[in-house]
């Protein structure tokens, strides 16, 4: 169980800055920046510039991501910007349009 | 070759306003709006628009410029900016509130600290004799 979850409903205009697992479902408009593991689900649409642990994502997602582990990009996913991760996975049927750095 | 490992997902129906919750760790600078229940236990500087219930928890901050809207409020924590709601308002023992309350109800717990107005439609008790409801 997700300790912060950003219901479907639910939608979320500035800054989230969280420490511990944010799943988003709803709106997130801004900046999030988790320490830990964050999902972006099926339905949710983040418009914003993200900073996370693992990070997940089976929704939409427009913004910068930078991540200090693993980026996976599921299927469903629509991701624009640029990813920036020690390790990522685009699954088939993710659509991803943006840049890459893994830090080589 | 390292490969995705299949995680499950919650099938979530279109117009499923699950409950928000937002755990002791999180800050938000902002504005947070919409539908469904949500319990917020870590802090918000913001204005607060939802239509269902609104959970304070002991120990979180909301800071709002404007009253926070909810169908229904529970206070437990600091709320600045008061409170208005189309259902009921209480705040309980832990709660500091300061701002207006307005609601069909309105109950404040014994210990509660509160500085605003009370607006809503019932008979005071006489330990509020000098706040007027209306």
């Amino acid at each position: 169980m997700a300790s912060t979850v950003i219901g479907a409903g639910i939608t979320i205009e500035g800054e989230v800055v969280a420490e511990d697992e944010i799943v988003v479902q709803g709106t997130v408009r801004g900046k999030l920046h988790g320490k830990d593991r964050v999902s972006i689900e099926a339905g949710a649409v983040v418009e914003a510039d993200v900073v996370a642990g693992p990070l997940q994502v089976a929704g939409s997602l427009t913004g910068n991501v930078s991540s200090h582990d693993r980026v996976d990009l599921q299927p469903g996913a629509r991701v624009i910007g640029n990813v920036k991760a020690t390790r990522i996975t685009i699954a088939d049927g993710a659509q991803f349009k943006g840049n890459v750095d893994m830090d080589v | 070759m390292a490969q995705a490992k299949t995680i499950t997902k919650r099938a979530l129906g279109p117009g499923d306003a699950g409950p928000t919750v937002l755990s002791a760790s999180v800050r938000i600078r902002g504005r947070l709006s919409g539908e469904g229940d949500v319990t917020v236990e870590g802090s918000i500087e913001g204005a607060v628009s939802v239509s269902g219930e609104l959970f304070v928890a002991e120990g979180a901050t909301v800071l709002s410029a404007e009253a926070l809207e909810a169908g229904s409020a529970t206070i437990g924590g600091h709320v600045e900016g008061g409170i208005s709601a189309g259902g009921a308002v209480h705040l309980t023992a832990s709660s500091r509130v300061r701002g207006d309350l307005k609601g069909s109800e309105v109950s404040i717990e014994e210990g509660a600290e509160f500085a605003g107005r009370i607006d809503a439609i019932f008979d005071l008790p006489a330990e509020l004799g000098g706040v007027r409801g209306r």
